[in-house]
């Protein structure tokens, strides 16, 4: 809006100066506006809001950065516009020194201090030892979560104890996808032809989003998952009910359900521990405790659960899951017995 | 020594286009095709800022279906490759093509004919590119088509597409630069020695030589990719013992360059604009010419900035971040020379130098995100979010795209041989500048809330609640 003022006048010099502070004046209140409206709401993948060591690290260099570069910026733009507002002179006051003041050396010891900086949040982001061995693959729009040396297998869902270091092993089965979870720390591409590592520990318990951040096509954008950090003594439990198959069922219903899993083709693609062996799709052996459903695309829920069996094309387009067309009773018990399933 | 009027015509004669439709085709002279590079780039560009527009039509309400996932990665696919491949580069090497001669003291480019190749092959590469979109195949790997999803397996004859467009974009860079260097070394009047160059012709001698370094690697790594998926090829294809990570080295080696491919001709043009406007010479010529030159050389050292997140060796990485910032000081030293020769020069302040006020704003804050998303740490948290997409349009939009208008506006009298209407020049300036920096200020915001660029939902699932 500022910016009006030299349509009108042909900008004697004396403005120029006053313009440029306008600007950033402006600018910064732009922001600060933004800033503002930010906070009020809650950021599940916000990088400001670190809730892991190594996320507080990278978030510590960020606000260092920023201030800064911010002096940097402002102090530039400061002599520009002294520049621009200077007496007239024949010549320019300022030679080849002055360029090589501002332009070289100044900005080569800022740099070297940043790079110092840099360094040193490299150092305290060194992970020494992990508690805990979790291998990530990642699917078509989905994670696949293995504890290899506990023998679980979870799907778009990782749990961990909180305060203990998580070694993630992490790859692709096909495209290259990334695996970040904003609030504990940086992403790392998932690659099919080789492992990388992550070390991450969250410090509070809670539930994190985590998502895809290598663009893969299709539907990307609802590729995600949740870390759910527990107290250890929860984890260990919820460790050891993951680790047994779930108990057959006993209820007519839910007996029922099961029967219609295995009938309906459900067990071609999915693996329920002991019950069915298809590895196509994600493990729903322990999908009723899940918090999403098609890797964070809705809440799981019962309703929403028999809305993703009947179409979920609809809720996830391109998704290698077809429509199902189950009489109403069998889909209750499907959705009932894959419900029960904690 | 004056001609008489028999050598005058046979003169005339002889440089004369041909008359017609064939004369047209068949144009051999630097600056009618130099024009016609330029304003083939520009509507290109505007078809760009159309599927920009769709993008953000798109994103505007959260879980918005206007455009489907695919659609809208096929978009913003063509976006981020019209505006590259198809506006920036081409304009860049027309530009260069029309003003060369003229600088150096030369009649023509040292090819002229090549020229005539280059733009053709030019002209029929985007053709290519956007005719995938009559046979419904879009490409939508990314401008960057990292593999294996741009190979067989995963995407369609799109991706052939733009392949073969590509190969062809790459054949005109190649001949544009070599009519460049050669023009540049071997066709300056006499007494021009190399030290006395104008400074926009530096830049393009500089860009000419990157071009022959980079663009020869993408045209291999367009051909291996174009081997993989038509032949059966397996060089990108992990399953067969092919590398994922291969193509993003080779993308990047090309990648990085480009970007000062495109970002050197600009400071030429600020570095020709502003001591006009401050009717003096510029400061620090030599300075200028040594960051100029490690810019060129360092900018063959960055590619790996790109690749921070894929898992390569850490300490390794880190040598990407201090070339990075080796690169932040040569642009400081242009930055100063510019400020240094405006020195209490009380400069005209008309459209072009007002682009170039809006310049220094714009990409001194593009220049300083640039630096942090360059320190690894920050970038494993910011790669892939909006924040590296504000970025990288503060210093394409306004590190280049802002001073070429300020050399149309220089020079479009010269082309033209018409004067524009300064007021609305004047609040095109304004416009424009304002509108920059409301579409992508708050991009940088939205990415430190960890905003993903390349989804089609916003709200809910697209990690934004503003």
């Amino acid at each position: 809006m500022s910016m009006k003022k030299p349509v009108k006048k042909t900008c004697h010099s004396k403005e120029t100066g006053q313009r440029n502070q306008g600007l950033l004046s402006g600018f910064i209140l732009l922001i600060a506006t933004l800033l503002l409206v930010a906070c009020s709401v809650e950021r599940p993948h916000s990088i400001l809001d670190p809730a892991g060591p190594a996320a507080g690290h990278i978030a510590t260099l960020w606000w260092q950065m920023f201030w800064v570069y911010a002096v940097v910026f402002i102090v530039t733009l400061s002599l520009l516009t002294l520049a621009l507002r200077s007496r007239r002179r024949e010549g320019s006051p300022m030679g080849s020194r002055f360029v090589f003041a501002a332009g070289v050396a100044i900005p080569a010891l800022i740099l070297v201090g940043m790079l110092i900086l840099t360094l040193q949040t490299m150092d305290n982001l060194q992970a020494t030892a992990e508690d805990l061995n979790v291998k990530v693959i990642s699917h078509h729009w989905w994670f696949e979560v293995q504890y290899p040396e506990q023998g679980v297998v979870d799907a778009n869902e990782i749990h961990v104890p909180v305060g203990s270091m998580v070694r993630f092993e992490l790859s692709a089965a096909g495209v290259i996808h990334s695996f970040w979870v904003p609030r504990l720390g940086g992403k790392r591409d998932m690659l099919p032809d080789y492992y990388t590592e992550l070390y991450l520990q969250a410090d509070e318990p809670g539930v994190y989003h985590g998502t895809c951040t290598e663009y893969c096509a299709g539907v990307h954008a609802l590729m995600g998952f949740r870390l759910v950090a527990h107290e250890p003594e929860d984890f260990s439990r919820w460790l050891e009910q993951a680790a047994d198959p779930p108990p057959p069922p006993v209820e007519p219903q839910l007996q029922r359900g099961q029967e219609v899993f295995m009938r309906s083709g459900c067990a071609g693609c999915h693996t329920i521990k002991d019950v069915a062996p298809g590895t196509l799709g994600p493990d729903l052996t322990l999908i009723g405790g899940r918090r999403t459903l098609g890797a964070g695309t809705l809440e799981n829920s019962r309703g929403n659960l028999a809305g993703w069996i009947a179409n979920a094309q609809a809720l996830k387009p391109g998704n290698e899951m077809p429509m199902s067309y189950l009489e109403p009773g069998d889909l209750h018990a499907l959705v009932d017995y894959l419900w029960s399933l904690q | 020594m004056k001609p008489d009027e028999l050598t005058e015509e046979r003169f005339t004669q002889t440089w004369m286009s041909r008359p017609g439709l064939l004369g047209w085709l068949a144009e051999v002279n630097n600056r009618p095709l130099g024009v016609r590079y330029m304003i083939t780039s520009l509507v290109f560009f505007a078809m760009a800022v159309v599927m920009a527009l769709v993008m953000r039509t798109q994103l505007a309400l959260p879980d918005n279906n206007l455009l489907a996932p695919d659609t809208y990665n096929a978009i913003f696919t063509m976006h981020g490759s019209t505006m590259l491949y198809l506006f920036a580069v081409p304009f860049v090497e027309g530009l260069g093509l029309y003003l060369i001669p003229l600088l150096i003291g030369a009649r023509d480019v040292a090819f002229p004919r090549l020229t005539n190749f280059g733009y053709w092959m030019y002209l029929f590469g985007g053709l290519i590119f956007f005719a995938s979109f009559l046979f419904g195949t879009v490409p939508d790997a990314g401008w960057t088509a990292y593999t294996p999803l741009s190979g067989p397996k995963y995407s369609g004859p799109g991706m052939d597409f733009w392949l073969l467009g590509l190969g062809l974009l790459e054949i005109a860079g190649i001949t544009a630069a070599i009519e460049i260097v050669v023009t540049i070394l071997k066709f300056r009047a006499p007494g021009m020695a190399l030290a006395n160059l104008p400074l926009i012709a530096w830049t393009y001698l500089v860009i000419g030589f990157m071009i022959l370094f980079s663009f020869p690697v993408l045209l291999l790594a367009t051909l291996l990719l174009e081997l993989d998926r038509a032949f059966g090829f397996q060089f990108f294809n992990p399953d067969m013992g092919g590398s994922s990570l291969l193509w993003q080295h080779l993308f990047w080696w090309f990648g990085h360059p480009e970007v000062y491919i495109i970002f050197l001709p600009a400071t030429g043009v600020i570095s020709t604009i502003i001591p006009v406007f401050a009717r003096r010479r510029i400061v620090a010529y030599p300075l200028i010419l040594a960051a100029l030159l490690i810019t060129g050389f360092v900018s063959f050292g960055l590619w790996t900035h790109h690749m921070f997140a894929t898992g390569l060796p850490e300490l390794p990485m880190l040598f990407f971040t201090a070339a990075s910032f080796m690169v932040a000081l040569a642009a400081g030293i242009q930055i100063f020379a510019w400020i240094a020769t405006l020195w209490g020069s009380r400069p005209h302040l008309g459209v072009p130098m007002l682009y170039i006020l809006a310049f220094f704003y714009i990409f001194i804050q593009g220049g300083l995100t640039g630096v942090m998303v360059a320190t690894m740490p920050f970038d494993w948290q910011t790669h892939e979010t909006t924040f590296v997409v504000a970025h990288f349009h503060d210093v394409l939009i306004g590190g280049a795209v802002l001073p070429f208008l300020a050399g149309l506006h220089y020079w479009m009298p010269k082309i033209s041989g018409r004067l524009p209407g300064e007021l609305w020049d004047r609040v095109a300036v304004g416009i424009i500048f304002v509108g920059f920096n409301l579409t992508f200020i708050p991009l940088y915001v939205a990415g430190l809330f960890g905003m993903r660029p390349n989804i089609h939902l916003s709200g809910r699932h697209g990690d934004r609640n503003l």
